[in-house]
């Protein structure tokens, strides 16, 4: 099940970030709902599952933006490990700690693949996209990171694909 | 379990590195095609509700200032209106002045293929405009993109029913450009910045480009029409041991609340290699 609902869920945030929120945010940039996504159910779900949810992310990132296709999909299949590990820590997630994650996690997914696509010939200011790119994304990343991760907790929990059970 | 995993991230490691070649060489076409024939039909309506809900927003922020901007309204189209029809009356004249000196010029003859913005991405330090027009309706690689009479950007893949456009305002594209003055006609390069910004490089320092003045292709190089509008000087930096200087730009089409655009179907940009 956790499988199946890779596609429909990350194609819906793919939607509201390509298509529903760019007219609405006050910058050129918003926030990576997709990777959100995919990171809040690797804190929640199994490695497996999590590393396929990162796999469909991936391509569509790579379909509907400018980066080569497989280049999200090396940077997830050692982000959602990671993300993975730190879930213990995340067993009662506050709103500070989930802030601070997005914002975390968004500089360390970004900033690779910039640094990738200048090794592959773009021309990256770094300077101008620390401040006008990177930072912001991580700001609305950190923002929005709340906004997805409980209701896909909801989810997970409801659909028992939870590793670690809560007990109150 | 750990085993798993470490298959699992190796299995990806290995696919991510496969695709990666694969769709330098073509081969994930077919599959890119089919997600973006699966997603588009979703795409149009939340990108209408997007642009929906910030009409709205600002609506209510305009309400206190709507009659003094109706007033400049009128006062504006007054104006175009006047000035159409000048224009009017030296397009006959130059159409005739051509005809007599049988100049060929190189402004494009005006096939134009209406879209729709399907999606937005910037991801990656590559921002990206997705058209809801494909190869089915004859767009191709290369073409030219403009919406509200300013360039948004030229076309950079195709798919059967999409198109992904390069905007000016991405780092990576370059546009040969000129000032549109009577006394000055100085020529720079239109470069595009993070953030969606735009910066006019290579203007000759003996030059006088101040701001407010308003920039055009210059059709030079062959990869764009002369004399489409690029956007408006906002600002001029010139150190005095620099022979060149350089101009910060206003985009004259605003990307992220872009809705329609044109696709200029009769433009073939040159290659250099066919020169």
């Amino acid at each position: 099940m956790s499988y199946l609902l890779a596609f429909p869920i990350l194609a819906l945030l793919a939607l509201l970030q390509t298509s529903f929120l760019p007219p609405l945010l006050p910058l050129s940039q918003g926030p990576n709902l997709v990777f959100l996504g995919l990171l809040s159910w690797a804190l929640e779900a199994r490695e497996g599952p999590g590393l396929f949810w990162a796999l469909v992310g991936s391509v569509l990132l790579g379909v509907l933006g400018g980066v080569p296709l497989g280049l999200y999909l090396l940077l997830f299949a050692l982000l959602v490990p990671l993300a993975a590990a730190t879930r213990r820590w995340l067993v009662l997630p506050t709103l500070p700690a989930l802030l601070l994650l997005g914002f975390l996690a968004s500089i360390f997914a970004e900033a690779p693949v910039l640094a990738v696509m200048e090794a592959l010939g773009r021309p990256i200011d770094w300077p101008g996209h620390t401040t006008l790119v990177l930072v912001p994304q991580a700001v609305f990343n950190a923002l929005a990171m709340p906004l997805v991760y409980w209701p896909l907790r909801w989810l997970a929990v409801r659909m028992g694909a939870q590793t670690i059970q809560v007990v109150a | 379990m750990r085993t798993r995993t470490g298959y699992w991230v190796l299995g990806l490691v290995f696919l991510g590195l496969l695709s990666i070649y694969a769709q330098r060489e073509g081969l994930t076409y077919p599959l890119e095609n089919a997600i973006l024939r699966l997603l588009a039909p979703f795409q149009a309506p939340f990108s209408r509700a997007g642009l929906w809900l910030n009409s709205q927003a600002e609506t209510l922020q305009n309400l206190q200032t709507l009659p003094e901007e109706r007033r400049k309204q009128q006062e504006l189209i007054q104006n175009l209106t006047r000035e159409l029809v000048r224009l009017r009356e030296v397009e006959l004249e130059n159409a005739r002045l051509k005809e007599q000196l049988k100049y060929r010029g190189q402004a494009p003859g005006g096939e134009y293929l209406a879209a729709t913005v399907l999606a937005r991405e910037p991801r990656g330090g590559v921002q990206t405009l997705l058209l809801d027009r494909g190869a089915q309706e004859g767009v191709k690689v290369g073409m030219i993109v403009v919406a509200s009479g300013g360039l948004v950007g030229r076309v950079t893949q195709v798919y059967d029913t999409v198109a992904k456009v390069l905007p000016i305002t991405d780092p990576s594209s370059t546009v040969n450009a000129m000032v549109q003055r009577p006394d000055s006609r100085a020529s720079g390069l239109v470069v595009g910045q993070p953030g969606e910004r735009l910066t006019m490089k290579f203007l000759p320092a003996t030059e006088e480009v101040k701001a407010e003045d308003v920039i055009i292709t210059s059709g030079l190089g062959g990869g764009f029409p002369k004399g489409i509008l690029i956007g408006k000087v906002t600002e001029v930096r010139q150190r005095d041991v620099e022979a060149f200087k350089e101009a910060e730009l206003t985009a004259a089409v605003p990307l992220r609340r872009l809705e329609e655009v044109l696709i200029l179907l009769d433009f073939q940009p040159k290659r250099l290699d066919e020169r």
